[in-house]
């Protein structure tokens, strides 16, 4: 029954949001969950203020399309992790080796050939679009 | 273990979606730890004598508890009577059996082992679950960070505990990691910093995160070892320490710098498994380095199962660096003299595609370690991304990087309390001195645990004994210097040599009869490697004094300091010359001055020195030093 109730819920959030692609219908930390500036390109106190709640352990207060139970996922936890650690994790993609790799294809099960590739097409990008390409590779 | 309960649980379909191995591993545990039968009629006076019991209530060698906040306990009393609290305990249980064990999971499990209670599944308890970040706590690690001389509050080293989530690997960067430290506002200022510190002035409290953030602090940016100290405990024992860090977590406490500091805190949570005590309420120090000591010292070591190091940044480019065969170390540095475009990295298709890798990847971390340490520089992180882009552009081979570790271990240091007796004998006369040091180490002492070719002391004390009279020699409230050198001689690895020193002294080699002055010095230069055991170093130092001789007025003194610092297996050695300038409204030059210490580690707590010096006075010196 929870199953039944956790799927439509699920799939009415979905219709509401009306995606036009696939892309679309997935949960962006940076833009839903308050990860990063992206959401606060003006306003970098907010932007901190958003990482602090998150510090916190509660999930983020400035989502306006995503619920509170996506933004506590595990995926979150990857994309905060991204965050966190670009800087450790592009280094040892490089290397193809590493403790952040290691732990964050544990977390997600990406192929690290995957996040190898999504790093080289933006390693001329910026920092949040790199951490983005890695984190949606991931997914 | 209940069929029915296990067949409750199977129901529970939305924890089944979201976490079907979290409750595994939550019935697992209980299936291990089954109840005694026979320790059922345990009256409840002697099974609240039991060390884990008292210990789960943070109870001290003083039979009282170190916790002050009411709400840790369910006894009003519960702080100062063990068996009140485990009445307590099991009245509130038997009344509301998940509340009472999802607050207490950790009292829940050890009073679950020895009476008969009902069950209850951990794994409905959200807060506990949430916080402990693995579905089983696999093993729990003690990690000594190396001390920092770049901030007075990380002289020391520091410690944390660590919950890990996997049982062979050594590192999980997700796993969850209990950090003890005091509450201090943003922006406090230096003073109040320091001073609020010594006496008292900050409340202190346990903080979980990933253990990431660590990594990020330590390891990366401020570029210290981690020294992961793996415990030896069983699967009950782990639970047990897991959960009663847990119920620590909203305790706070009020923090000293020097005794009631992250060591003894975390040293307090530790005796829950290891039946001891390890630190004391009296002690009036506790350093990190002296705790992982004395758990080294619970029964021989054997509470400990594996030490793993985690290298620094710059500790693991050094470590790749010094693997790399002479033509890729050559390769290295011609690359290093390109802006990595593709036009000017021709140099590296003379190596085979192994030994391009390998260099690439050691470039790699090089320019990872230094956009750490110098984020706006926009051309070192243009040079990575190039190097990166290299990487990235092929295959890759499985490469091997040897592990090298330094011998000297973290609990092999010395202690940081020092007694020295010496004979000072001079050209004029000789005299007994006494030179006594509350923390922490010299130039001369193994670097086990704190950063090598380096000095950190306070307060230390010297008393000379000469024809029935006593003199102060010298009180050095702070002394602090550091060689950084380069280990691998490239650009960036290594910066500045560094020290100040600050107090009073009489400085006898420049006049037997100098007077106790008081003076603030400071140095600076650069330190290089000159082989495996020797390094060289110049540093150019300024001091502001007191009137040193009666016939003297000048208050700036310069010098320039060349000298050499080597060491074998059983100690260490300086021999340094100094040419100290007078500065008043002219430059006049002082008596060269010439010194040479020896060192012989004959212990752990001792070691035996032999110095020379001359300037205007010539001093020979023998010491014995006694640390405790």
């Amino acid at each position: 029954m929870k199953k039944t109730l956790l799927g439509l819920g699920i799939i009415s959030a979905l219709a509401m949001a009306a995606p036009a692609s696939a892309n679309d219908v997935k949960i962006n930390p940076w833009k839903h969950c308050g990860i990063g500036a992206t959401i606060f390109d003006d306003n970098p106190t907010a932007a901190a203020v958003s990482n602090v709640i998150w510090d916190l352990g509660t999930t983020a207060v400035t989502s306006n399309t995503a619920s509170e139970d996506s933004c506590a996922s595990q995926e979150i936890a990857a994309a905060q992790f991204i965050e966190d650690n670009l800087e450790q994790l592009s280094t040892e993609l490089a290397a193809g080796e590493g403790h952040a790799v290691q732990a964050f294809v544990e977390l997600t099960n990406a192929e690290v050939t995957t996040l190898r590739t999504a790093l080289l097409d933006n390693i001329d990008a910026s920092r949040n679009e790199q951490a983005q390409a890695i984190y949606f590779a991931a997914q | 273990m209940s069929i029915y309960f296990l067949l409750r649980k199977l129901k529970s379909s939305i924890f089944y979606i979201t976490s079907p191995v979290l409750w595994l591993g939550v019935l697992l545990c209980l299936v291990l730890f089954p109840k005694h039968a026979l320790s059922q009629t345990e009256p409840l006076s002697v099974l609240s004598q039991n060390w884990q019991w008292k210990k789960l209530l943070q109870y001290n060698e003083r039979d009282v508890s170190e916790v002050s906040q009411r709400e840790f306990f369910i006894s009003s009393i519960g702080n100062i009577d063990k068996q009140a609290e485990l009445v307590a305990f099991i009245e509130q249980f038997t009344e509301y059996p998940q509340d009472v064990a999802c607050r207490y999971p950790a009292r829940y499990l050890f009073i679950r082992d020895k009476l008969s209670l009902p069950d209850v599944d951990l794994s409905d308890c959200q807060e506990l679950m949430d916080w402990m970040r693995t579905e089983q706590p696999k093993a729990i690690s003690l990690v000594f960070a190396d001390g920092y001389l770049k901030n007075p509050a990380s002289f020391h080293g520091h410690l944390f505990i660590k919950i890990d989530g996997a049982e062979q690997q050594s590192i999980n960067l997700f796993d969850n990691s209990l950090n003890f430290g005091a509450i201090v506002p943003n922006a406090e200022d230096p003073i109040s910093y320091m001073v609020k510190g010594l006496v008292g002035g900050y409340r202190a409290r346990y903080s979980a995160q990933p253990f990431y953030r660590h990594n990020i602090s330590y390891a990366q940016e401020e570029l210290r070892n981690l020294w992961h100290y793996r415990l030896a405990l069983n699967q009950f024992d782990t639970w047990l320490l897991a959960l009663h860090l847990f119920e620590l977590r909203n305790t706070d406490y009020t923090y000293y710098f020097m005794s009631k500091n992250c060591a003894y805190y975390v040293a307090r949570a530790l005796e829950l498994v290891l039946n001891q005590h390890i630190v004391s309420a009296n002690d009036i120090r506790v350093i990190p380095s002296e705790i992982v000591a004395r758990l080294m010292a619970v029964d021989d070591g054997a509470k400990v199962q594996k030490l793993y190091l985690e290298k620094s940044l710059q500790a693991q480019f050094q470590s790749r660096y010094r693997q790399l065969t002479k033509e890729e170390e050559r390769v290295f540095g011609e690359l290093l003299a390109t802006d990595f475009t593709n036009q000017s990295t021709t140099v590296i298709e003379s190596l085979e595609p192994l030994s391009q890798q390998r260099v690439l990847v050691v470039l790699n971390t090089y320019f990872a370690f230094r956009v750490r340490q110098a984020p706006d520089d926009d051309l070192l992180k243009l040079h990575q991304k190039r190097v990166m882009k290299k990487l990235l552009s092929r295959p890759l081979f499985s490469l091997r990087w040897q592990h090298f570790e330094p011998m000297l271990k973290p609990h092999d240091g010395q202690l940081a309390a020092l007694f020295r007796l010496a004979r000072q004998n001079y050209n004029h006369a000789s005299f007994g001195e006494v030179t006594l040091r509350p923390t922490y180490y010299d130039r001369l002492q193994p670097a086990g645990g704190r950063p090598a070719h380096s000095a950190m002391s306070m307060a230390e004390l010297g008393i000379s004994f000469r024809d029935e009279k006593i003199a102060l020699e010298k009180l050095w409230l702070v002394n602090i210097s550091t060689l950084n050198l380069s280990n691998t001689g490239i650009a960036g690895d290594g910066g500045w040599s560094w020290g100040l020193r600050f107090g009073a002294e009489r400085f006898r080699l420049r006049d037997f009869n100098a007077r106790l002055t008081p003076f603030v010095s400071g140095e600076i230069g650069i330190a290089t490697r000159l082989n495996d055991h020797v390094i060289g170093y110049a540093l150019v130092n300024g001091q502001l004094h007191g009137k040193m001789l009666s016939n003297e007025n000048h208050s700036i003194t310069s010098q320039g300091r060349l000298g050499l610092e080597w060491q074998w297996q059983y100690g260490k050695g300086i021999c340094e010359i100094s040419q100290p300038i007078a500065i008043t409204s002219t430059l006049r030059k002082q008596t060269l001055s010439k010194l040479c210490k020896l060192s012989f580690w004959v212990s752990k707590d001792a070691d035996i020195r032999l110095s020379w010096a001359e300037q205007n006075e010539r001093l020979i010196s023998a010491q014995w030093s006694y640390y405790f």
